[in-house]
């Protein structure tokens, strides 16, 4: 099997065919088969002769009309016919007069599936040797089509394998799916799976790799696509003198290049934020005269530092020295927003620059700064384009200079508004293939590190009580001092993104203010710099999560810059309503998931009781003595704790306002006193007695107009959690209910008692929905919703509950409040 | 002389049925209500059970951590573990209302004699003594 390229990469024509040839066979292709049109091609046989010159062999004609390739290719037989129409005429001419069709699904075309050229063998039972097929990865993988399968049922009929791979980050439609046609193993084709099987099989004679266009020059392309043969085994490495970053024209006559400099811009307006910006840097290299540096800076100035995005040649790169170098020239033409220049006669001398301090003759004597303002707030400065001479200063108009950085600006925003929406694109992929929060949150992090470059990225989310960040599952946390990694509104740097509700960019997050310190994991070092923090917000603009992203690797820029924050913004809004989703099916699962858990005993309980009840027992001598037991009595106790254990489902699964049925109530008499009898199956459990629970001050209460259902739960919930936390001793057992009224008619209701306690940390979250101390999860048994079933029934009546002492005792407070009384009533 | 029977389940007001059950089928009955309880009781070689009987679900208190019992929801399967590993050839039976999920499939096959699973919520109180007087004397029936 041989390894061909097709030449669409060059365009439409070849500027220079014996270059494209020696490009071609010197990175040890066997043969081109080529799509430009006959009449762009030269006469057949000097082709032929081109060709042979190399070794290279003619795989097949792609481009034109088939009646002009078979007129241009006369008698010679040696190579196929590309076909992807089915035209009946010229088809049966071109097989009549003995030519190899190579048939070739192509989206769009009228041969576009699989069994479309199976139709066309069908129809033509007798050509078989003639009638060939040619899959094309790419275009069968985006029909939906399995190329390895599609490969595989025609084995024996190949006339060769285009070899293409393609990403859907852009999508499917008519205009634009070309545009996720990228070099080999960068998209989702199984390629390897097709080489190997082809390869295994054998009678494949050709592997045509095909790229339509690319968006660096096409040497670049051709070497990326020979390292992924030759780790496939296809090909030999790459030899290291084929140049992949000249600055001139590329040996086979690149296009890019030829073009003026604001086509430069537009046309690379589509690449990933850093190869723009170094391509960009090359195009000013190019293209202004007597430019032979370029360093484009990007700057905010309330972060107080400049960034290096790109710069050519890489001599100008910014190392740690440097970078201090370009802020003190930046920040001229950042603050005064006009031209200024260095090195001439009447202007400031240029100091050697870094790079060149053991041969300051070699460095630039000239510099020139343009700032680039912000299309959409021209009032600052978004970049500062420096361009560097050796040769002494350039005598270019400001207002050329002023145009060419405008037209730069204009091109970095098409460029950020294309990847900010490949990024939301790529989330609302991820989001389809996740079923849990952490699974999702992992996906989300592998992009922010792919997207920024960063080396680690945590994602932080706003609890339900609104009061700290914590670190989403399926997130570690890479630096925090806290041993429960957790962030109060406007603690640390995290806690002051949320504050702020703004991202933070820092060079070294260890000497800003508010640093709270670093993780013992890892080298520290490395961890701390650069930093950037940024908000996760809702459609109301709401925080609801910070991410976090720590360290830079790999060339420059070496800090987060602003267009990561625009990047991470895109991303975060298509991560919010996932995360919101799954979050939410997590909790009613969750939910769920304790209901049956809750409802399992008792529902067993009745089951056994309603067993021995039915059992005629009195033959069993041990009953009398042993065994008395009340179990219609139990069927009873039980049946109520589930009808409590129902109640707080609902109230805990009602979404939104809690719907009430109000009715006039005397606490004691419809709350206090039925709440308490319910305990009694709880109270039998731990053995407590009941005259351990002690309630005063309600007598005198006034009638209040509450839900007396939500009411009782409430009393419920809190006793059931004081005997449930109760110490071990019997004796010991206590638990005091008291009730008083205001002068203002405000109710207050204290619960007191004396078990365990609650850690002072914890106060506010025992409220959430599904929390438990971890002081109490391994030794306690719950569910962790009565709390917040108590807390959600007391805020629908206005109410507030909350814990005014942790310990010894141990106190909940409801305060009701005075509106509540009952209409005509007064304390009785 | 009676089977003995260690019946760990920290559920004491549900699984009081099934033990007082298992009494009136003639079985001593030997009742932990926390896992440090039943740890003891398994570990120790001068305690000796014709069957054990585990809950699935239990606090896993300061014997067993968070990470080797799922945070308490898989105890029984270390339990299980543990008695494999000191009693190889008592029969186990797991009497639980968790009916399906990751912690199950943690369970070996059933096999008469050595392991049954019981739904506590599908088997009242005599169906399961009779379970395990099968589980002790399989030729029985």
């Amino acid at each position: 099997m041989k390894v061909g390229i097709q030449s669409i990469l060059c365009g439409t024509s070849i500027h220079d065919l014996d270059e494209f040839v020696d490009t071609v066979a010197d990175l040890g292709f066997h043969g081109i088969e080529f799509s430009q049109i006959p009449s762009k091609l030269p006469p057949l046989q000097t082709l032929l002769a081109r060709l042979a010159r190399r070794n290279l062999a003619l795989i097949g004609l792609a481009g034109g009309g088939l009646t002009a390739r078979m007129e241009y290719l006369g008698g010679y037989r040696d190579c196929y016919l590309y076909v992807d129409e089915d035209d009946e005429e010229p088809l049966k001419q071109a097989l009549a007069a003995g030519f190899t069709l190579a048939v070739h699904p192509h989206l769009h075309k009228r041969i576009s599936r699989v069994w479309d050229a199976e139709q066309l063998f069908e129809a033509h039972p007798d050509r078989a040797a003639q009638l060939k097929f040619l899959p094309d990865t790419a275009h069968l993988y985006i029909a939906g089509h399995d190329p390895v399968r599609a490969i595989r049922d025609h084995l024996g009929r190949l006339a060769g394998v285009h070899l293409k791979d393609w990403t859907p980050l852009y999508g499917w439609s008519y205009h634009r799916y070309a545009r996720g046609f990228t070099e080999l193993g960068k998209g989702d084709v199984p390629l390897a799976d097709v080489v190997r099987l082809v390869a295994e099989d054998g009678r494949c004679p050709w592997l045509v790799t095909e790229l339509d266009a690319t968006t660096g020059t096409v040497s670049d392309s051709l070497v990326q696509t020979v390292r992924w043969l030759a780790r496939e085994g296809l090909l030999p490495e790459p030899p290291a003198a084929v140049p992949s970053h000249h600055p001139g024209r590329a040996r086979n006559g690149d296009p890019v290049v030829e073009l003026d400099l604001v086509w430069t811009f537009f046309r690379i307006a589509q690449c990933p934020p850093t190869e723009f910006y170094r391509q960009a840097a090359t195009g000013f290299v190019r293209h202004v005269p007597g430019c032979e540096g370029a360093v484009i800076a990007g700057c905010n100035r309330e972060h107080g530092f400049v960034t290096v995005l790109g710069a050519y040649p890489e001599e100008l790169s910014p190392g740690a020295r440097t970078v201090a170098w370009y802020e003190s020239y930046s920040r001229h033409a950042v603050e005064s927003q006009s031209v200024r220049r260095f090195g001439g006669p009447e202007e400031p001398p240029l100091p050697s620059h870094p790079a060149f301090d053991a041969d300051p003759a070699r460095g630039y004597r000239s510099l020139v700064s343009i700032p680039v303002l912000n299309t959409w707030n021209p009032h600052h400065v978004r970049f500062v384009v420096n361009l560097f001479s050796r040769g002494g200063p350039t005598e270019l108009p400001d207002e050329f200079l002023h145009r060419l950085a405008r037209e730069f600006g204009i091109a970095a925003d098409i460029m950020l508004d294309g990847w900010c929406n490949a990024a939301a694109g790529r989330v609302a992929g991820m989001a389809q293939d996740s079923d849990t929060v952490a699974g999702f949150v992992g996906e989300v992090r592998k992009l922010v590190r792919e997207l920024t470059g960063c080396r680690e990225a945590s994602l932080f989310l706003v609890n339900e009580a609104r009061d700290r960040l914590v670190p989403a599952p399926g997130s570690p946390v890479t630096w925090g001092s806290d041993s429960s990694h957790y962030y109060l509104r406007g603690q640390g740097l995290t806690g002051r993104t949320w504050a702020r509700n703004q991202a933070i960019l820092t060079l070294d997050p260890a000497r800003e203010s508010g640093w709270r310190g670093l993780s013992t994991d890892g080298d520290p070092s490395e961890r701390a710099s650069p930093g950037l923090f940024t908000p996760v917000r809702t459609t109301h603009n709401r925080v609801y999560g910070v991410i976090r992203c720590a360290g830079r690797g790999g060339p420059a820029p070496v800090t987060f810059t602003d267009d990561d924050v625009a990047v991470l913004d895109s991303v975060s809004q298509g991560v919010v309503p996932h995360l919101m989703v799954l979050r939410h099916r997590e909790a009613v699962d969750a939910r769920i998931t304790r209901v049956i858990h809750e409802l399992a005993n008792p529902v067993t309980a009745i089951r056994s009781a309603i067993a021995f009840l039915e059992r005629d027992l009195s033959a069993q001598i041990d009953l009398r003595s042993a065994l008395k037991k009340d179990y219609l009595g139990d069927v009873l106790s039980w049946c109520g704790l589930m009808q409590r254990l129902l109640k707080n489902c609902e109230i805990i699964g009602t979404e939104g306002p809690l719907p009430l049925a109000l009715a006039p109530t005397l606490l004691h008499r419809d709350v206090v006193a039925p709440a308490v009898r319910q305990c009694h199956q709880v109270l039998r459990g731990r053995k407590f007695d009941p005259a351990g629970i002690e309630y005063n001050g309600f007598i005198g209460l006034p009638s209040l107009t509450v839900d007396r259902g939500a009411f009782q739960q409430v009393f419920f919930n809190l006793l059931s959690n004081s005997i449930k936390y109760a110490y071990n001793d019997p004796s010991a057992f206590s638990v005091e209910i008291s009730a008083e009224r205001s002068t203002r008619g405000d109710v207050l209701i204290r619960f007191r008692d004396w078990g365990i306690g609650i850690p002072e940390p914890l106060a506010e979250r025992i409220f959430e929905e599904g929390f438990r101390g971890p002081h109490v999860v391994a030794f306690y048994s719950g569910q962790g919703i009565g709390l917040a079933v108590a807390r959600k029934a007391i805020e629908a009546h206005g109410g507030t509950i909350r814990v005014t002492q942790h310990r010894y005792p141990t106190e909940f407070t409801i305060w009701l409040p005075a509106s509540l009384q009952t209409a005509g009533t007064r304390g009785t | 002389m009676a089977d003995r029977v260690l019946f760990v389940d920290d559920e004491g007001d549900v699984c009081e049925y099934y033990v007082t059950a298992l009494k009136l089928a003639g079985f001593e009955v030997d009742y932990c209500d926390t896992t440090r309880e039943g740890v003891t009781k398994i570990d120790d070689p001068q305690q000796g059970y014709t069957a054990i009987v585990l809950d699935l679900s239990m606090l896993h208190g300061s014997e067993l951590s968070a990470d080797e019992t799922m945070g308490g929801l898989a105890t029984g399967v270390v339990l299980y573990d543990r008695v494999r590993t000191r009693r190889p050839g008592t029969p186990v039976i797991v009497l639980t209302n968790v009916l399906q999920g990751p912690v199950i499939d943690r369970l070996p096959p059933q096999t008469m004699g050595a392991f049954q699973l019981v739904h506590k919520i599908e088997t009242d109180p005599f169906e399961f003594a009779e379970v395990v007087s099968r589980m002790i004397r399989p030729e029985s029936g």
